[in-house]
C-alpha cells in the first residue's frame, strides 16, 4: 500500500506536527516517539478524525484528504485501536462486535470464530463493558477493529494494559494477519524489542516532525533512536548459506563473517532478519580464537555513545551494517575502545525474526 | 352531582390525546434537531436555538396569535392544510397538534440538547473508525445511549403540553370532544361560578402534574446505564 501524508496540523494550544512522507507500506510500520511528540495526532490523520487539517493524505494514489476537504473518517477502510478501549457501554461485547460485523465499507474481513477465539473472547460475549478488566476491555476493542473491513489497521498502544503474557502471545499474532490478510499495520510503539522483533518499517516522531526510516537495521543502530534503552539491540540482515544437520546449526552469511543459529532456518527464504541485543554482545581488541562463542565478527568501531553505567559501542562489520554492543567504561579505558579502533564483536545470542525485510 | 360529569371525562381524553400525538411528533423531531444544536458549529445555531426557545419566554397568547393567523384559511399553514386535506386548521384537533409541539419544543428539544452537549466524541469516533454512517451513529449509539434523556425529555414534554392554555385558547375554539382541553373547561367552570367542577379539574391537573415529575425524578435517579 502506497501512503502519501503531506503537511502540518496546528492545534490552537500550539501544538504543532508536519510530516512529509511517501512510503510503500506492507507489514507493520512501527512509529515511535516521546509522549507528545504527535504519534496519536499522525494516526488520527489517516484514520480522518482530522478531517479540517490542511494535510494531503493519498492511499493507492486515492486522495482522501487534502487541504479543505476529507473523505469522512467511516468512508475509510481503516481499522483503529485506539489507547483507551472506546467500547459502547450500553451494549454487550457481542453487540459491541456486531457494529464492526455489520459494516458493509469495503475491505479485508476476518471470521469472527477465529479473532474471538484466539483473543479469548467467548465467555465474555455476554458481559457489558463495565463488567471487563481493563486488558478484557482492550482484547474486546481489538476484536472489534479486527472484524471491521479494512485495507489498514492503525494500532494506537493496542496493548498497553495487557499483561506480558497476552502481550507476548498477540503481537505475534497481529503480525501474521497483516501477512496472511496484507493489511498493512502502523503500530505506536514504546517498546523497543517489540519494535526490534516485529517492524519492517519504522516512523519516528519528533520535535513535531515524522519521518520514516530507511530500514529496520538503520533504525535500530542510530543513537538518535528514541527508544534507545536498556534493550537497545542491532536488526541485520544476513543470507541464508546451509544448514549443518550434525550440530542442528544454519549458516547465515553477514558481510564477510558467518553467524550460526540454532535450527533449520533453511525454509525461511534467503534473506534472514536477526535481533542482537547489545547486552549479549562483548567487544576484544585482539583476535579471540579459544572461545566457545561461535560467532565472532570483525568489524571497526563506528561511535560510541556514552548510556549513564555503560557505554554503547557501534561497530560497523559489514555494508552498511552495525552490531550494537554494552560495554563498561572501565573497558572502554581499558581496551582505548574509539572510533575507527578494530574490533571483533563476540555476540552470544541470536534471535531469528519473522518477516523478511 | 358528582363534580365529575361527563364533560370533564370528555375534555381529560382530549387532553390526554392531544399530549400523545404531541410526544409522539416531538419524539421524532427534537432528538436530531437536539443533536444538531449540540453539536454543529454553523452560524445559524445561536438563532435556531432562539427560535426553539422561544416558547419559553414569549407569552402563549402572542404565539397563539401568529399561530391563528397563520392557520387561517388565507393564512400559509390553512392554505397548506386546506389543499392537502381539505379541511382547515384553526379551530380543529390538527391545528392543536401543531400548535402543541411549538409550544412544547423547548421541554423536550432543550433537556435532550443538554445531555448530547456531554457525550463522549471518543465514541463517535470509535463508531466511525468501524464504518459506521453518520444517521447509524445516531440510531445505534446515540438514541440507545441517552434513553433515561428522551424518556425524561418525553415525560416532560407531555406533561407540558397537558398544562398548555394560551395558545388552546386562541387557536382552538373549545369544541367540545374536539379542541376543549382540561384548561380550557377549567376556565369555563369559573366563569359559570362552577366551583365544584373547577376544583376537580385543577385537582386532577394538580395531582397528574406532580405525580408525573415525582415519577421522572425518580426513576432518572435510578442507578444503571443512562
Amino acid at each position: 500500500m502506497r501512503l502519501r501524508i503531506q503537511g502540518e496540523i496546528i492545534r490552537p494550544t500550539g501544538f504543532g506536527l508536519a510530516t512529509d512522507i511517501d512510503l510503500d507500506l506492507d507489514g507493520v510500520a512501527a512509529l515511535v516517539g516521546a509522549s507528545g511528540a504527535g504519534k496519536s495526532t499522525f494516526l488520527r490523520l489517516i484514520a480522518g478524525f482530522e478531517p479540517r487539517a490542511p494535510v494531503t493524505v493519498e492511499v493507492d494514489g486515492e486522495r482522501w484528504q487534502t487541504a479543505g476537504s476529507g473523505l469522512p473518517a467511516h468512508q475509510r477502510s481503516v481499522g483503529t485501536v485506539f489507547q483507551d478501549s472506546r467500547l459502547f457501554p450500553h451494549l454487550s461485547a457481542r453487540a459491541n462486535l456486531g457494529f464492526a460485523t455489520r459494516s458493509r465499507r469495503p475491505g479485508t474481513r476476518l471470521e469472527f470464530d477465529e479473532v474471538v477465539d484466539f483473543l479469548d473472547l467467548g465467555p465474555l460475549l455476554e458481559q457489558y463493558p463495565h463488567e471487563l478488566s481493563g486488558g478484557q476491555r482492550q482484547r474486546v476493542a481489538l476484536a472489534r477493529t479486527l472484524l471491521a473491513p479494512a485495507r489498514l489497521w492503525l494500532f494506537d498502544e493496542p496493548m498497553s494494559s495487557l499483561d506480558p503474557a497476552s502481550k507476548q502471545e498477540i503481537a505475534p499474532y497481529l503480525h501474521d494477519l497483516c501477512r496472511r490478510h496484507a493489511v498493512p499495520i502502523v503500530y505506536v510503539s514504546h517498546s523497543l524489542p517489540e519494535v526490534l522483533a516485529m517492524a519492517d518499517h519504522v516512523l519516528v516522531a519528533a520535535d513535531g516532525w515524522v519521518s520514516h526510516v530507511d530500514s529496520i537495521g538503520e533504525f535500530s543502530t542510530s543513537f538518535a533512536n528514541p527508544l534507545l534503552a536498556d534493550e537497545a539491540g542491532a536488526v541485520i540482515d544476513c543470507r541464508f548459506k546451509a544448514f549443518d544437520s550434525r550440530y542442528r546449526l544454519s549458516e547465515l552469511e553477514f558481510g564477510a563473517a558467518s553467524l550460526f543459529v540454532p535450527g533449520d532456518l533453511s525454509t525461511m527464504g534467503e534473506r534472514i532478519l536477526l535481533h542482537i541485543p547489545a547486552r549479549d554482545v562483548s567487544l576484544a581488541t585482539s583476535r579471540v580464537e579459544d572461545v566457545s562463542i561461535l560467532n565472532r565478527v570483525d568489524g571497526v568501531i563506528d561511535a560510541l555513545n556514552e548510556q549513564g553505567e555503560s557505554v554503547l559501542a557501534r561497530v560497523r562489520c559489514a555494508e552498511g551494517q552495525f552490531l550494537l554492543a554494552r560495554v563498561t567504561r572501565r573497558s572502554v579505558e581499558e581496551l582505548r575502545l574509539d572510533a575507527g579502533v578494530r574490533v571483533q564483536a563476540l555476540i552470544k545470542s541470536v534471535a531469528v525474526r519473522t518477516g523478511a525485510p | 352531582m358528582t363534580p365529575i360529569d361527563a364533560d370533564i371525562v370528555q375534555a381529560a381524553v382530549v387532553t390526554g390525546l392531544l399530549a400523545l400525538v404531541t410526544t409522539l411528533f416531538l419524539l421524532v423531531l427534537s432528538p436530531p434537531l437536539a443533536w444538531w444544536i449540540a453539536r454543529t458549529a454553523s452560524r445559524w445555531r445561536p438563532p435556531v436555538e432562539a427560535l426553539v426557545a422561544l416558547p419559553l419566554v414569549l407569552p402563549p397568547t402572542v404565539i397563539g396569535f401568529y399561530l391563528l393567523l397563520a392557520m387561517a384559511p388565507s393564512g400559509p399553514l390553512g392554505a397548506i392544510a386546506q389543499a392537502v386535506t381539505g379541511a382547515p386548521l384553526a379551530f380543529t384537533f390538527a391545528g392543536l397538534v401543531v400548535g402543541s409541539i411549538i409550544y412544547s419544543l423547548p421541554f423536550v428539544t432543550g433537556p435532550l440538547a443538554s445531555a448530547f452537549r456531554t457525550m463522549d466524541t471518543h465514541l463517535l469516533e470509535a463508531a466511525s473508525g468501524l464504518g459506521v454512517g453518520p444517521a447509524p451513529r445516531f440510531l445505534r449509539l446515540v438514541l440507545p445511549m441517552h434513553r433515561k434523556a428522551l424518556v425524561a425529555a418525553g415525560v416532560l414534554g407531555f406533561a407540558h403540553t397537558v398544562g398548555e392554555f394560551g395558545i388552546v385558547l386562541m387557536i382552538g375554539g373549545n369544541i367540545p370532544g374536539e379542541t376543549r382541553v382540561l384548561s380550557i373547561a377549567l376556565f369555563d367552570r369559573v366563569e359559570m361560578l362552577d366551583y365544584a367542577g373547577a376544583h376537580a379539574i385543577a385537582g386532577l391537573l394538580l395531582v397528574f402534574s406532580l405525580a408525573v415529575l415525582t415519577f421522572t425524578y425518580r426513576w432518572l435517579r435510578r442507578g444503571g446505564p443512562a
